[in-house]
């Protein structure tokens, strides 16, 4: 009979066909197992490193942009003034701070050898 | 066990579009004719007659502008779409164009009509390729189908038609492009599946029908009614 | 699931795999579209929990004593003041400023010896003596010894005796900690002086409450920061940047509509194919799940990768694009040590946005192949 005659590879793409819906359920399980290593990441490392440190240096800012930027300086926050003696008051420019001059750090250098 | 048939009562049909274009007469008119089962009904005619048609309306591709197509006494052409189309799970059909999808194989192409059934994916290959080898086309199974010639494509057809074992076989054309051996080949798969009980109609013209066919009734179709022939 | 149904899956497969181009042109979309959207809102979360995390960890409230010329120094007897306001429970003496190096402007602040005992720090940190530095990992040392110059209101040169742990990144990175006495001098305070005070309150909710006591309670005009308006200010800060990244949510949009557009006129132009299979047998039904089994085919995996990408973009070792493009860093950015845990409700919400309207649309577009009569389909697809 004919199917004792079938070849050893099939004579239809349906097994590459199978690969094919064999990466598509890899792919969609890598996504779940990022989504439970996330979950259990969540729940079970909070990172306390930083945490510690920033509470022992006391600082209200954080190092997300560089320090000198606008949305690192905490002092320029609008926060609450008391008018009471200044009704207005003057604000620094909030631009970065430039850096060293370098005729300054040479003459550091001479300073401290 | 009593044997089925397909029964066009009072049938008749034209499309929409040519009636609006003022075609006076419509392409099939009052048609009655019973296509019993266990017997090949050969449908003659000359070309453009409304041979292909009909068969489409006994497969149930088309509905009928008037009148009913009963199989096995129930009106299917009056069926909602989703009965028909499962009705239709109970027809093969060979079109007079192969209708052959190229980019698949000859076994895909020929397991087609089966996808939709039970059965898994080892049933539907076995299935194939027994089909295939009766029609000398195994050794052809892994070939896409754009790469056959007219007479393989067409007896890949008729293997696509056969697979599943219908109960109603319409034929157009069957053997326009097969030689005398392969169109004997096709016409003893036909005769087998009227020995089981099928309800075969053969639509040709081919004078020589008999040389490859043995049919067991013959109607004519001329100005769209159906006469037994002489 | 049957073997009838994997089978079927299976062709499903084999469709797609017979249009290699079209398949992969929608899914390379598709996982771009994913990775733009998840991973612009993972960040977003991730680094507001973050830093409300660590904000939590700072001071309640910070009093700055200003004048018309700006700001001034607090006197070293004005935190009894403050711990004379009920409510107030500790008063911290801050002693911090901006400051200048070679390469780069850096935070400096002074150790706080009482801190740095109370606190549970590594064993291999210890206060810095004088003339020497904490630095954080990021602070460039320009000098090949291990020397850092500063320049504030004096200059220093100074030694980095130690750095901190890159585990604390988002906290000292680019801080350089002191020993008292040398940021006094650097920041030009007098020795009975500090920059301003942090106050912890005994109800950290209603710190805001305090502050009419407080102001009252120093002679000289204030400027008090409560932690809401520093996490307030930081998530403006996040929405600025953030906002250019929402403008690419409008072509992400256009292209999603896009993307659905290809896919319905490509299942229009299979019409003679649906009615083909569908005078073969196929049911309406069956025509609906080869269809939206291509489209979960084509989509699933491609979300998916779309939101893995999304996750490697923001916690994974490829992170630095985050510093660079959104937080304004020229030289290399701080390992953000971001907090997870925020990948489900968002997979779930970027997942839900693309594939429920791509999904809809094939199947709007398969509903009317599905309804159709074979013969109509075969006509018309020619």
């Amino acid at each position: 009979m004919a199917a004792d005659r079938q070849p050893a590879q099939p004579s239809d793409r349906l097994r590459s066909a199978g690969w094919l819906v064999g990466a598509a359920v890899a792919m969609v399980m890598v996504c779940l197992i990022t989504v439970a290593l996330d979950g259990i990441r969540g729940v079970l490392s909070r990172p306390e490193a930083d945490a510690a440190l920033y509470r022992t240096i006391g600082l209200n800012e954080l190092a997300l942009v560089p320090a000198g930027q606008l949305a690192r300086r905490t002092e320029v926050i609008p926060g609450f003034t008391d008018g009471r003696y200044l009704p207005t008051l003057p604000r620094g420019n909030p631009g970065v701070v430039p850096l060293m001059d370098a005729d300054r750090l040479a003459a550091f250098r001479k300073a401290d050898p | 066990m009593l044997a089925i048939s397909l029964e066009c009562r009072q049938m008749a049909f034209d499309y929409p579009n040519l009636r609006s274009r003022g075609a006076a007469v419509p392409i099939l008119g009052e048609i009655d004719a019973v296509f019993p089962g266990r017997r090949i009904t050969l449908v003659s005619g000359r070309s453009g007659v409304g041979k292909s048609t009909l068969l489409h309306l006994l497969a149930g591709l088309l509905r009928p502008t008037q009148g009913e197509i009963r199989a096995d006494g129930q009106p299917v052409s009056r069926w909602l779409t989703a009965h028909r189309d499962r009705w239709r799970r109970q027809v093969g059909i060979l079109f007079q164009q192969d209708h052959l999808i190229g980019h698949l194989t000859v076994l895909e192409n020929v397991i087609l009509p089966l996808i939709p059934r039970n059965g898994d994916l080892r049933q539907w290959r076995t299935q194939g390729m027994e089909m295939l080898a009766r029609l000398k086309l195994d050794e052809l199974a892994g070939q896409p189908a754009a790469f056959l010639s007219g007479g393989q494509r067409q007896r890949v057809a008729a293997a696509r038609a056969l697979v599943g074992a219908p109960d109603y076989i319409v034929a157009d054309e069957p053997v326009a492009h097969q030689d005398c051996e392969n169109a004997r080949g096709l016409g003893g798969l036909l005769r087998q599946a009227a020995d089981r009980g099928a309800v075969v109609v053969v639509a040709a013209h081919d004078r020589h029908v008999d040389e490859w066919l043995a049919v067991d009734g013959h109607l004519h179709l001329e100005h769209g009614t159906l006469h037994p022939a002489s | 699931m049957t073997s009838n149904g994997l089978a079927r899956i299976l062709w499903a497969a084999r469709e797609l795999r017979a249009h290699p181009g079209s398949t992969l042109a929608v899914m390379a979309a598709l996982v771009l579209l994913t990775a733009l959207l998840a991973g612009g809102l993972l960040l977003s979360q991730a680094l507001t929990a973050t830093t409300a995390r660590l904000l939590d960890q700072g001071p309640d409230l910070v009093v700055r004593r200003v004048s018309p010329v700006g700001w001034q120094p607090v006197q070293v007897q004005d935190a009894a003041l403050a711990l004379a306001v009920p409510g107030i429970t500790a008063a911290r003496l801050r002693i911090w400023g901006t400051v200048k190096t070679p390469d780069q402007t850096v935070t400096v602040v002074a150790a706080d010896d009482a801190a740095m005992r109370r606190m549970a720090l590594p064993q291999t940190l210890h206060p810095p003596a004088p003339g020497e530095t904490i630095a954080g990992q990021g602070v460039i040392l320009s000098e090949t010894d291990g020397r850092l110059a500063l320049q504030g209101a004096t200059a220093l040169m100074t030694r980095v005796a130690q750095r901190f742990p890159s585990n604390s990144d988002l906290a000292t990175y680019d801080v350089v900690m002191l020993h008292p006495r040398d940021a006094r001098t650097l920041l030009g305070l007098a020795p009975v002086q500090a920059s301003d005070l942090a106050l912890s309150v005994f109800h950290p909710e209603e710190a805001a409450a305090l502050m009419p006591d407080l102001i009252r309670a120093f002679p000289w005009p204030v400027h008090i920061t409560t932690r809401l308006d520093t996490r307030k200010a930081y998530a403006a800060a996040f929405g600025r940047r953030g906002g250019l990244g929402s403008l690419l949510y409008l072509p992400a949009a256009l292209a999603l509509v896009l993307l659905a557009a290809a896919v319905i006129r490509q299942q229009m132009g299979d019409r003679a194919r649906m009615g083909l299979l569908k005078a073969l047998g196929w049911t309406g039904r069956d025509i609906l799940a080869l269809q939206m089994a291509k489209a979960l085919l084509v989509s699933l995996p491609a979300v998916a990768a779309g939101l893995v990408t999304a996750y490697g973009l923001v916690y994974g070792p490829t992170q630095s694009w985050v510093g660079r493009l959104l937080l304004g860093w020229q030289t290399t950015p701080p390992r953000l040590q971001l907090d997870a845990g925020y990948a489900a409700p968002i997979f779930l919400e970027v997942g839900g946005m693309l594939l429920v309207p791509f999904l809809a649309a094939v199947l709007a577009a398969s509903l009317g192949l599905a309804s159709s009569d074979p013969q109509d389909l075969l006509n018309r697809g020619g």
